[in-house]
């Protein structure tokens, strides 16, 4: 099948400036995302999946932060390139974004409603049944019309007086409903989900995440799926980008991802989740921590946790490079076919 | 099997609140019991509002209860006064979820470690500092380290000083709410390791608290499923995740996503939200979620009941249609 791509950004680069110091918190990002696919970007706390997800969107604050290289291509067209009115028409439009804590990005003087028709007010024509322009009282009421409709699609039951509800009135996963219906209403082609479940309890999760699918499904949307959880990505996602301090270590589709992971990262990430299909004793630990972004080691960020770093590692930056077909990960070392990191941890327990 | 280490019996804990302007009672924990074996690891697993974390709090007297006993070894902890809770507080500790709000900013790390050993009297001069140091070596932190202040620390490390300290006055029993709830993926298989290490080492008991069946299951022998501020199924692990009987609990095993795409599931969601704690439905706690529900639900709280050796369920459908 033909897929044409819908997001491709290029080497992106987004710096924060604070005091003397620069921290690189995307340094050198590229990845794919093709028409309706979900593409999930995975990493722990502070790899740099937030700040990528904001950088297309250019929501990264200004002072400190700054988009400083690379090229973000939607729909052909590089999004660096447009203007302040030009990302206001595509933000909400073209590409919608859901947060992870839903209180805090709703409005909690407006009624519910009103945030979801503000959306549809400002980014949709509104015309009668003969195609006519409507007028300022019936653009109104049409909006409104439209919003309860979404909450209705989103799984919101009574609609029509929920949409007079504010925020602090509706639960957690209610909220994060609300968010969808909000992102969804004006049909975007690509939609960014930072970390959508994260505040939520599992039963809950679940239903939001069957939500997203199905969303995703009527309006043929893409997503950007953002999360630390590697059960929701093998669940959600068609593709993978797995993050490390700023930097796509490996990227591949889900499948390639779970089967054979090939950076030793990924590896010993995947490693270390207790599992509850599997019966382990001891949990695998990628030893050390997470390096600063204002002071990355040089050569290879991951070479001083790295169970199979080198000389070459320490000196010299590994770039992304195809392993085999649509799978790209950046080690000097890295082979589709070897396990390193289950090597080491399968030797630690036959020795103790 | 020998009187059990720890019992909790008929545990009670009601809060009073005001809910849109009127006083209301909050039932966060109602009329739960268990009891937990020397060197054994209960977990509690349970959505947010459940009454884990309240549980945790009351079974090492941080909270008093509204009914119920504690007893730990034999000895009532409620009913415990003066030099005698003193004592009791020694035997158990507990370990927090927030590793950023559990420290104190102000103090450095060997005070936070110390502080313990200086309350309970149990070491001067040499011996405080040689304890101190065997604490953080037990954690994986040194010596040198300790003059520094929580904010140079990492998560994680801050967890393990958490723990660090919680081992100081050389507990029997540590309640474990969330401890790595907070912590990133890689931290928190550092963490984990280490509590196991530990509880082979010092010979510990663990109530251990968590809202992942996936780290409940990897650290608990048996474990205790809570919904609404009751206990709606207790069993040993292995037999739970094999042969979960409670329909929350099938839910709760469904809505987790497991890591790895091969694998195809009969999903099984839950609708709905948890209801209010502050007017609870007045049969099973489950009844308005539940697919099985029927009148006799809807109107009679049912029971926890024994359905093979150590497995309790507390649902009116289970007998008929597992057995």
């Amino acid at each position: 099948m033909e897929r044409r791509s819908l997001l491709e950004v290029r080497d992106l680069e987004t710096h924060f400036f604070i005091g003397k110091d620069i921290y690189k918190a995307v340094d050198g990002v590229t990845f794919t995302i093709h028409e309706q696919e979900t593409l999930a970007l995975v990493g722990e706390s502070g790899s740099g999946k937030s700040v990528s997800a904001s950088s297309i969107l250019q929501i990264v604050p200004d002072p400190p932060g700054k988009i400083v290289g690379g090229e973000i291509f939607f729909e052909g067209e590089n999004l660096l390139e447009r203007t302040d009115e030009q990302m206001r028409e595509i933000r909400g439009h073209s590409i919608s974004m859901i947060f992870q804590e839903p209180m805090t990005s709703l409005n909690p003087v407006f009624r519910i409603g009103d945030q979801i028709a503000e959306a549809i007010l400002l980014h949709q024509e509104l015309t009668d049944d003969a195609g006519n322009p409507l007028g300022k009282r019936a653009r109104k009421r049409k909006a409104q019309e439209l919003a309860i409709a979404m909450l209705e699609a989103v799984g919101i039951p009574d609609p029509a007086s929920r949409a007079r509800d504010y925020p602090h009135q509706l639960s957690g996963g209610m909220r994060q409903r609300v968010m969808i219906a909000m992102a969804l209403v004006c049909h975007p082609k690509l939609i960014i989900a930072d970390e959508p479940t994260s505040a939520l309890d599992v039963t809950i999760q679940a239903q939001i995440l069957r939500l997203l699918r199905q969303m995703q499904e009527e309006f043929h949307t893409a997503v950007l799926l953002i999360t630390h959880d590697f059960g929701v990505v093998a669940e959600n996602a068609d593709s993978v980008g797995v993050m490390y301090a700023g930097q796509i270590v490996e990227t591949a589709s889900v499948d390639a991802i779970f089967a054979h992971p090939s950076h030793p990262y990924s590896q010993g990430l995947l490693l270390s989740i207790p599992r509850l299909d599997q019966q382990g004793q001891e949990l695998y630990v990628i030893k050390g921590v997470v390096p600063n972004a204002a002071r990355y080691p040089s050569g290879c960020r991951f070479a001083p946790r790295c169970p199979i770093a080198r000389q070459r590692c320490r000196e010299e930056m590994p770039l992304l490079r195809e392993l085999e077909p649509e799978h790209f990960v950046r080690c000097h070392f890295a082979d589709a076919e070897v396990n390193v990191t289950a090597q080491i941890a399968a030797s630690r327990d036959g020795r103790s | 099997m020998s009187a059990p280490f720890l019992e909790v019996e008929h545990l009670s804990k009601d809060f009073n609140v005001k809910a849109n302007g009127k006083k209301a009672v909050l039932k966060a924990v109602h009329d739960v019991s268990f009891a937990i074996a020397k060197n054994e690891t209960l977990g509690l697993v349970g959505e947010s509002g459940c009454g884990k974390s309240t549980t945790g709090r009351l079974v090492i007297n941080l909270l008093q209860p509204t009914a119920g006993t504690v007893t730990l070894e034999g000895e009532d902890i409620f009913a415990a006064k003066g030099p005698q809770k003193k004592a009791l507080r020694r035997k158990m500790q507990i370990i927090f979820q927030d590793p950023y709000a559990s420290l104190d900013p102000r103090m450095k790390i060997w005070d936070t470690v110390a502080e313990p050993l200086i309350i309970h009297n149990l070491a001067k001069g040499q011996a405080l500092h040689d304890r101190v140091k065997e604490l953080l070596s037990y954690v994986g932190l040194s010596i040198a380290q300790s003059d520094r202040f929580p904010h140079e620390f990492s998560g994680g490390q801050r967890q393990r000083i958490g723990i660090a300290r919680a081992l100081a006055a050389g507990p029997q029993f540590i309640v474990c709410d969330e401890p790595v709830s907070a912590l990133d993926v890689s931290v928190q298989s550092q963490v984990l390791n280490l509590l196991k290490d530990l509880q082979r080492e010092l010979g510990l008991t663990y109530l251990f608290i968590a809202h992942g069946l996936n780290v409940i299951k990897h650290m608990s022998d048996r474990v205790g499923v809570m919904y609404l501020g009751q206990i709606v199924e207790l069993s040993p692990a292995q037999d739970l995740y094999k042969n979960p009987l409670h329909p929350y609990t099938q839910a709760l095993l469904s809505a987790i996503p497991i890591p790895d795409p091969t694998i195809e599931r009969e999903r099984f969601i839950l609708e709905g939200n948890v209801p209010s704690p502050i007017d609870p439905p007045k049969g099973c706690a489950f009844c308005e979620r539940c697919p099985l529900s029927d009148e006799i639900c809807r109107t009679c709280r049912p029971e926890l009941a024994e359905v093979s050796p150590g497995h309790w369920v507390a649902c009116h459908k289970v007998d008929t249609s597992a057995v």
